[in-house]
């Protein structure tokens, strides 16, 4: 899967729960990154960094994923989760010449994060609330 | 010179012809790869597994609580072999399986059982699982 496949994921939900239940659930499904990942957080929007690398302060911020939280119908709250922003990687042979797919740099940090955003969610409102994943648009 | 003009000729069939076709080579081989890397993915996400302190009784009890909040759904669990499966109606059935650590912690695997299950009914049951889970330990995280 590409890039620009990866990018389009992301989590669109609709659970009845207070707002401060669904930004600690996106806290939470930040934390199962451990070191991985810094949360920024308020009451309409939640920003997860991931940090791939081995060390927080030299780590790269990649991707960074952008979750907004707004009013939905009967008292639930809107969820939208996905990418705002990233960067890429790409193998090279003689140090110039592109020799290998472009990579999100981040990648399993963040599918395991949807994964988790997925589950704590869903958790929330297991029967009345809709947890669904975006996937990307086949061409 | 011959040499040199191997690796030109080499070169220029790596970068331009590619090009001219309309295609980078990281596109041709992120193409090969591609296949392998969506069905790695799909099969980490659909084998979800959690992390608690709870015995393998109460984990089962927590299955029978998880499918108790869906109408018409059937939990059956084996405490011999420590699993459960759950029948969700037409949605399909879920199969929860619970292997012990060395650390005294259980790990429980939510994912489809053989005859498979709705994703949407996957994500829900596997959140209301983590919800029972931690309703008995709320120290249960991802694992």
């Amino acid at each position: 899967m590409g890039v620009k496949q990866d990018v389009q994921h992301g989590v669109t939900a609709d659970v009845r729960a207070d707002r401060d239940s669904v930004v600690g659930a996106c806290q939470r499904a930040a934390e199962t990154l451990g070191k991985h990942a810094r949360v920024q957080a308020n009451a309409a929007r939640v920003t997860v960094q991931i940090l791939p690398g081995m060390s927080q302060t030299f780590s790269s911020v990649s991707p960074v994923v952008g979750i907004s939280l707004s009013p939905g119908r009967d008292g639930h709250v809107h969820l939208e989760a996905g990418v705002e922003s990233h960067r890429t990687v790409q193998s090279t042979v003689f140090g110039f010449i592109p020799a290998g797919p472009k990579r999100l740099v981040g990648r399993q940090y963040f599918f395991r994060f949807l994964n988790a955003l997925e589950a704590e969610l869903a958790a929330l409102d297991p029967v009345s609330g809709s947890v669904q994943r975006r996937q990307p648009q086949s061409v | 010179m011959k040499a040199t003009l191997v690796i030109l000729l080499l070169l220029a069939a790596v970068i331009i012809i590619p090009r001219l076709a309309g295609a980078s080579v990281g596109s041709l081989v992120e193409f090969l790869f591609d296949k392998g890397r969506a069905e790695s993915a799909q099969r980490r996400r659909i084998n979800a597994s959690y992390m608690t302190a709870l015995p393998l009784p109460e984990v089962l009890a927590a299955a029978s609580d998880a499918a108790g909040r869906f109408p018409g759904a059937q939990a059956v669990t084996d405490g011999n072999a420590g699993t459960a499966t759950v029948f969700l109606g037409q949605a399909g059935t879920v199969a929860i399986d619970v292997s012990s650590r060395q650390d005294g912690r259980n790990r429980v695997r939510v994912g489809p059982a053989a005859t498979g299950v709705e994703e949407e009914m996957l994500t829900r049951f596997r959140g209301s699982m983590l919800a029972a889970l931690r309703a008995r330990d709320p120290g249960t995280r991802h694992g």
